[in-house]
């Protein structure tokens, strides 16, 4: 129990930068819908059941451009396709059978998935818990208050918050490729970065990721030489 | 029932679905050897494109010498092994400052 404890603390302490930078963001989402029509009310409960940063984002960006409601909610689904093989992958370290799984992976979102990555594919989903646990307050409370007080939206670039997904992200992906078996890691990584660069050109950015996503197939699917058959 | 409401529905089952789906499908069984090693390299392939796409936005519109600036200190904080949330932190300062010089 305690050793769950101490896990699940450990993943607060993670979550704690991407919380940093997910406080200011609702605030955003909250402002921006609130000034497109969404009201007071539909944003603090997208938020609060939705719990999608990039989903609610594409949403409100294709109503604000006139976009219909069908069409919001498809860029959010293409936004959010990711979630499928990141669900895939996190499953066998959810506890229960299949409901109780799926319910539990309602905690994932890219921050708390990538740190609660322990290597070799593998999953603590009490760092999971941890993480999210504590950006979930930071994007409700971020939208309310963007609600209700509409901040500028220059906020987040003067303090270079919008540096910090990216930033954590790089610094995640270092430490993964610090690891033993190196190589096929440094190749999955170079190619998802490629094919998400070349698909951004052409394609939303949900695409893009579903795209480096498609790296891993091509990385994972030949044995390792070291691997029995 | 208002059409931004069925926007905000829509978006709470596409949202949940996509998150719930992968665990729902697989129950208790062990992925197949091929399966296990495509989620081994799905880590770094989806950390290197969310970098990616968080630099770059849509369509590469959002390049900007401040973000670039910004996360390219924070990575090389940690290559020289400064701790993650100080080198995070390094990265978002580094922006804000370039930010005002500029």
């Amino acid at each position: 129990m305690n050793d769950h404890r101490s896990r699940f603390l450990a993943g607060v302490r993670l979550g704690l930068g991407p919380a940093a930078a997910t406080l200011p963001l609702g605030m955003t989402f909250g402002a921006f819908a609130a000034s497109t029509g969404w009201g007071v009310w539909a944003p603090i409960v997208a938020s609060t059941l939705a719990f999608s940063g990039s989903a609610q984002f594409a949403a409100a960006t294709v109503l604000a451009g006139g976009g219909s409601g069908l069409l919001a909610v498809a860029a959010a689904a293409l936004m959010n396709a990711r979630f499928v093989p990141m669900g895939l992958a996190l499953g066998p370290a959810l506890s229960g059978g299949r409901l109780c799984k799926a319910l539990q992976s309602l905690a994932l979102i890219d921050a708390s998935w990538a740190g609660a990555h322990v290597g070799d594919g593998r999953f603590d989903r009490f760092l999971l818990f941890g993480a999210t646990a504590v950006q979930y307050p930071a994007w409700v409370g971020g939208t309310v208050l963007g609600v209700v007080f509409a901040p500028p939206p220059d906020v987040i670039t003067t303090y270079g918050l919008d540096v910090i997904f990216p930033a954590f992200f790089l610094v995640l992906l270092i430490d993964e490729l610090r690891g033993a078996k190196t190589a096929r890691r440094l190749v999955s990584a170079a190619l998802g970065a490629l094919f998400s660069g070349v698909l951004l050109l052409i394609a939303p950015l949900g695409v893009a990721l579903l795209g480096a996503a498609l790296a891993a197939v091509v990385t994972g699917v030949p044995a390792a030489e070291e691997e029995p058959s | 029932m208002t059409a931004i409401w069925w926007v905000v529905l829509g978006l709470v089952v596409v949202c949940s679905a996509t998150r719930m789906i992968g665990p729902a499908v697989l129950g208790n069984r062990d992925l197949p050897a091929p399966g296990r090693r495509i989620v081994m390299m799905l880590a770094p392939a989806l950390l290197a494109g969310l970098v990616i796409t968080q630099l770059a936005g849509e369509r590469w519109s959002g390049l900007e010498i401040g973000m670039v600036v910004g996360v390219a200190v924070a990575g090389i904080a940690r290559l020289l092994r400064v701790p993650a949330v100080v080198a995070v932190a390094l990265g978002a300062a580094a922006a804000a400052v370039l930010r005002a010089v500029l």
